[in-house]
């Protein structure tokens, strides 16, 4: 009897976080695969219709998914490489010992704990090419300062990095500054035993010994930037000439504002494959080298 | 060396200059005059008001947004600690069949997006009629994979003699959990606690497609609203980015550790 019982006791533990994942978790995947085979539009009186994998099919022919499909990769490759650049750069400073580093730290936290949403809403009022602050600054020092920093094609995409840039590099840093702080010192002071220089140490030791961390950067960089759609949402609605058309974007314009379920729920399938691919790539690249494998 | 030194604090400081500056700009901006803000836009205060704040609150639901989102965010955030901490306690301090399935499952989930999961949600939910209510915000996501992950970790670390001197002292294993564990572990729990109520406090997306009544809002989704409006104004929305970073820079100021640790905790192996 008490044996049966214990035995029980762990399910016991984990079954209210189970019904939860279960409900919200694994069962909207495995329907979403249902939704995306049938045709389903949110209209009073339109009936709900299995179309098999036509869904699909006219996404892979659909040019907008392919221009969103380019938004997304530029995002991601323009947005990943500029801030985790810069969070390594200023993680490799920051991890020097001096006067006020924390101060630092703290503030270039501060946009990660501000929603995504607002982000977005404060840097239009930067961004704005009448009243904005960017070209408020750039009049007063001379130059023209009438940049249309989200309604031209050309500008609108690297508007939406720089507010990416501000929003994630601090939380990048800080995961990146962990990361250092785990190099034992020992190591440092056998190189300056034997002569290395500050740049010879960070190329040979530094950043061999960070790469596990960097490697998660990365990897959480890829997939976060593959769902990008606040910043495009609020400030561009995917414009101009869809230059911001991000894959989340056009998911959402296709679910929601024209109410093709069906077809949206082809796309969220779409968008996990991609997103687990890209995964994979990372992991069968550079996952030997960070010491998964 | 002094050199070096200088270029050190330059680059920390135009660093620091491009994160603060938004926010400065958000908050100047909230207290000027509408006016002010698109005839002679000045990059110092020059006539000071309060009057956006005033009508921020008065002439719009925000008052009712800012309700809903710290409604939403607490219950999520308790929910998520009861959740995650008893499912983290099994998955750390017990060995059954399955056990090693059931996590590998759970830590996969965390690859799926939220966009293969928040279609069918939205389609249940028109179904159940829980489209404008809290439960649609509140449910999904409270099983959280990273939630259990922490706990599991953290939990893993307890000693084991200890829960045994417990159990020789006549606790039951709910106890144990509950008298033992919950209290040894609550710096974990107010990690996972600060990454909830931000998770939530600043969910957007969720919010956009579950709420379609405007008393039923969150203040961001609220907020993205005021943008496109005919009477665009500039200050209000200003005044509310304003009032809703507050609560999390409180947070974050004063829990700053907890909330590193917890970030840190996937990528850095101890």
């Amino acid at each position: 009897m008490v044996s049966i019982k214990r035995k029980i006791i762990p399910y016991l533990f984990i079954s209210p976080f189970f019904v939860m994942f279960c409900a919200f978790q694994l069962a909207p995947i495995f329907y979403g695969f249902w939704m995306s085979l049938q045709k389903i539009t949110l209209m009073v009186g339109s009936p709900v219709k299995f179309v098999g994998l036509e869904n699909y099919l006219n996404l892979l022919s659909n040019v907008r998914f392919y221009q969103s499909l380019k938004v997304s990769v530029l995002y991601t490759v323009g947005h990943g490489s500029i801030h985790l650049l810069i969070a390594l750069g200023l993680a490799l400073v920051l991890n020097l010992k001096f006067r006020g580093r924390n101060i630092y730290r703290t503030i270039f936290f501060l946009p990660v704990v501000t929603s995504l949403a607002v982000s977005a809403l404060i840097w239009m009022l930067i961004l704005d090419h009448h009243v904005g602050l960017l070209n408020i600054v750039l009049r007063k020092i001379g130059l023209p300062g009438n940049y249309r920093w989200l309604d031209s094609p050309q500008l609108s995409l690297p508007s939406i990095i720089m507010v990416g840039t501000w929003r994630w590099f601090g939380f990048q840093m800080v995961i990146m500054l962990a990361g250092l702080q785990n190099i034992p010192n020992d190591l440092y002071d056998a190189a300056k035993v034997d002569g290395a220089t500050s740049s010879q140490i960070i190329r040979h030791i530094t950043l061999p010994l960070l790469f596990p961390v960097l490697f998660f950067c990365i990897a959480i960089t890829v997939i976060g930037s593959l769902m990008l759609f606040e910043e495009p949402f609020i400030l561009t609605q995917g414009g101009p000439r869809e230059t911001t058309l991000s894959l989340a974007m056009y998911l959402y314009q296709s679910g929601f504002q024209y109410f093709k379920l069906g077809y949206a729920a082809a796309l969220g399938y779409v968008l996990t494959i991609l997103i687990m691919a890209a995964a994979l790539f990372q992991v069968k690249t550079l996952g030997k080298r960070a010491g998964l494998t | 060396m002094r050199y070096r030194l200088v270029i050190m604090y330059l680059i920390l400081s135009l660093a620091a200059i491009f994160t603060v500056v938004p926010f400065y700009w958000a908050v100047t901006s909230s207290f000027k005059p509408q006016s002010k803000i698109f005839e002679r836009p000045a990059i110092f205060i020059q006539s000071f008001t309060i009057e956006n704040y005033r009508s921020l609150l008065l002439e719009t639901p925000f008052q009712r947004w800012l309700f809903n989102s710290m409604i939403i965010s607490v219950s999520y955030t308790l929910l998520v600690i009861f959740f995650c901490s008893m499912g983290g306690y099994a998955f750390a301090k017990y060995d059954f069949a399955g056990k090693n399935f059931l996590f590998f499952v759970v830590l996969s989930s965390m690859t799926i997006p939220v966009w293969a999961i928040i279609i069918p949600l939205f389609m249940w939910f028109s179904r159940l009629g829980l489209i404008n209510t809290y439960w649609a915000l509140i449910l999904p996501g409270s099983a959280n994979a990273f939630g259990i992950f922490l706990m599991r970790q953290y939990i893993q670390g307890v000693p084991t003699e200890l829960l045994d001197s417990g159990r020789i002292d006549g606790c039951s294993e709910f106890g144990i959990y509950y008298r033992i564990v919950l209290p040894v572990i609550k710096p974990a729990v107010g990690a996972l606690a600060i990454y909830a109520f931000l998770a939530s406090w600043n969910n957007f997306l969720s919010p956009l497609i579950f709420m379609r009544n405007p008393r039923m809002f969150t203040i961001p989704v609220g907020l993205s609203g005021f943008v496109g409006q005919k009477e665009f104004r500039y200050g209000l929305l200003m005044a509310g980015s304003v009032i809703s970073v507050i609560p999390v820079s409180i947070i974050f100021l004063a829990m700053q550790k907890q909330l590193v640790a917890g970030l840190t905790l996937g990528a850095v192996k101890e």
